[in-house]
């Protein structure tokens, strides 16, 4: 007879689909016009939906790498932005903008740059804190663009488009961005999936996890993996979106209820995804519309959002530790 | 004795480990000079040194995750029938470090991880519960583990010991954090996994 066990929390993750839905038709409907849902075809199908789609697809991938990426390094406060990663892959996608190169080739920057960014992140991890490295390599990468940035005012063209990466905006993108993101999400997602149980026995730890018998550096290269095409793609679909991989699988996790069991990485991947693309769907709702007939950057929204959250991590994280020594 | 419960636990020819001249400099005492010794099957063999002698270094050595400086660790048996590590060694870390929520019994089930490769079957979760059970933790096994103690902690890592059914259990301070009636069931369980023919090995300190 097989022991009963409490069930996960399915119902959450379903209601957070439907939320993630709801938003997506919400951000369809609204516009500047002051009415809050106005139906224009045009507007709505040549302009809404695609910018609205890439927000979806942008958010949701960054919410899974970090998902996997907190998973991977056992470090609740990791995320694609935070340690660099996005950095990585924008300063590359910047250098070859600045070299001349067509944008088609930006998802190729996109992965190399966050493979490399992830695979110094790792090595550093086995030394010092991920956090410090990723702020390092967030710091030197931000100082080398600004460098090539300068270097390519001189063309405004190219200027602008190389801004348009950094800063995270959706305006102007359309479906020919997602198209080049798609494999690469593809990919990552597939691997995710397949990566999933591991992952949830290298939280343990990778030394744990080497006695009980997984390949942990196999793993590790799969999970970096997936985790650099998922950040690659959501680059090249939506530009920098910082701190989107840190709110979604934070407010993931913590939404399981105090009698469930706490979700595994593949449930908490689909809580992040519809978390992640709410986030950056709102965000671009507000970009387009604040200010209007201005357009904000919707990175600049996502960051003004996520920077208060991080340090609100970091503090309810600090708490935790206190009432743990006082409890022990 | 009682049964604990470890009902898929079976007796078998288990493997011994033999250690020749094991040497790792600056890991304390223990292996300053070059450690020697012979673990057998069917036995608790306890390691018993004060802090920093290298009880850890030498535990994590046997479990295959650091290499020593020199010397050799044969892992042997009349009837092992296997070249899977996780088959042969177990290893219970020193400290019980869970940085993110997990449940109990997900905890437990990654020690099946042998058995399963990720689709736990009714077995693996029956085993799993039957090692909570004997270390008199069932009833924690749906809680997340930031939601317990030091000592519960300890013991759910143990039970994930336990549930990968090994040849060879090496135990880094199974005891500490534990209350005196936790310290005796835990010994009770190692007791009744000896006799099944597995090889104990306990590092404490003295």
């Amino acid at each position: 007879m097989t022991p009963e066990l409490p069930r996960r929390d399915a119902a959450t993750t379903w209601i957070l689909a439907l939320l993630a839905g709801a938003t997506f038709t919400l951000c369809l409907m609204s516009g500047v016009s002051g009415e809050l849902l106005e139906f224009n075809r045009d507007v709505i199908t040549n302009f809404r939906l695609p910018r609205t789609t890439l927000a979806l697809v942008s958010g949701g991938l960054l919410g899974v790498a970090g998902a996997l990426t907190q998973n991977l390094f056992r470090n609740p406060l990791a995320s694609p932005s935070i340690l660099g990663v996005e950095a990585g892959g924008s300063l590359a996608v910047t250098a070859l903008l600045v070299a001349g190169a067509q944008p088609h080739f930006a998802p190729a920057g996109a992965l190399g740059g966050a493979t490399a960014a992830l695979l110094f992140i790792l090595v550093f991890s086995r030394k010092s804190s991920v956090i410090l490295g990723g702020l390092a390599l967030t710091t030197a990468a931000g100082s080398i663009g600004s460098l090539l940035l300068s270097l390519a005012l001189s063309d405004p063209g190219r200027s602008g488009q190389i801004l348009q990466w950094l800063m995270g905006s959706l305006a102007g993108r359309g479906w020919g961005d997602l198209g080049r993101a798609l494999p690469m999400a593809l990919a990552g997602l597939v691997i995710m999936w397949r990566a999933g149980p591991a992952l949830d026995t290298m939280l343990l730890g990778s030394r744990v996890a080497r006695t009980v018998g997984l390949d942990v550096t196999r793993m590790t290269r799969v999970a970096v993996a997936s985790v650099a095409l998922l950040t690659a793609a959501a680059i090249t679909g939506g530009g920098l979106l910082p701190f989107t991989g840190l709110v979604a699988p934070h407010l993931g996790r913590a939404m399981t209820g105090r009698n469930l069991l706490p979700i595994k990485t593949r449930h908490l991947c689909v809580r992040s995804f519809a978390l992640g693309a709410m986030l950056v769907m709102i965000s671009d709702l507000i970009a387009r519309t604040a200010a209007a007939p201005r357009e904000l950057e919707t990175g600049v929204i996502t960051g003004v959002i996520g920077g208060p959250f991080f340090l609100w991590c970091i503090y309810r994280d600090q708490l935790r530790e206190k009432s743990g020594a006082i409890h022990d | 004795m009682t049964d604990f419960g470890l009902a898929f636990m079976r007796r078998r020819p288990c493997a011994g480990i033999s250690v020749r001249q094991l040497r790792m400099t600056g890991r304390g005492d223990l292996l300053a000079t070059g450690f020697s010794t012979d673990f057998h099957p069917a036995k608790i063999h306890y390691i018993e040194a004060p802090n920093g002698a290298g009880k850890s270094s030498l535990l994590s050595c046997l479990a295959g995750l650091d290499s020593p400086g020199s010397g050799t660790i044969d892992v042997q048996g009349a009837g092992i029938a296997t070249d899977d590590p996780a088959a042969l060694l177990a290893w219970l870390p020193p400290h019980d470090d869970f940085p993110l929520p997990v449940s109990v019994i997900d905890v437990v089930l990654a020690g099946r991880w042998r058995f399963h490769r990720g689709s736990p079957a009714a077995s693996d979760i029956t085993a799993a519960i039957d090692c909570l059970r004997s270390l008199g933790i069932a009833e924690l096994s749906a809680l997340s583990v930031d939601s317990l103690s030091t000592g519960q902690r300890r013991r759910v890592n143990l039970a994930r010991v336990f549930a990968q059914d090994a040849d060879v259990l090496l135990l880094d301070e199974p005891f500490s954090g534990l209350d005196e009636v936790a310290k005796r069931r835990v010994d009770d369980c190692l007791n009744w996994i000896a006799d099944l023919g597995r090889t104990v090995i306990v590092a404490r300190p003295r």
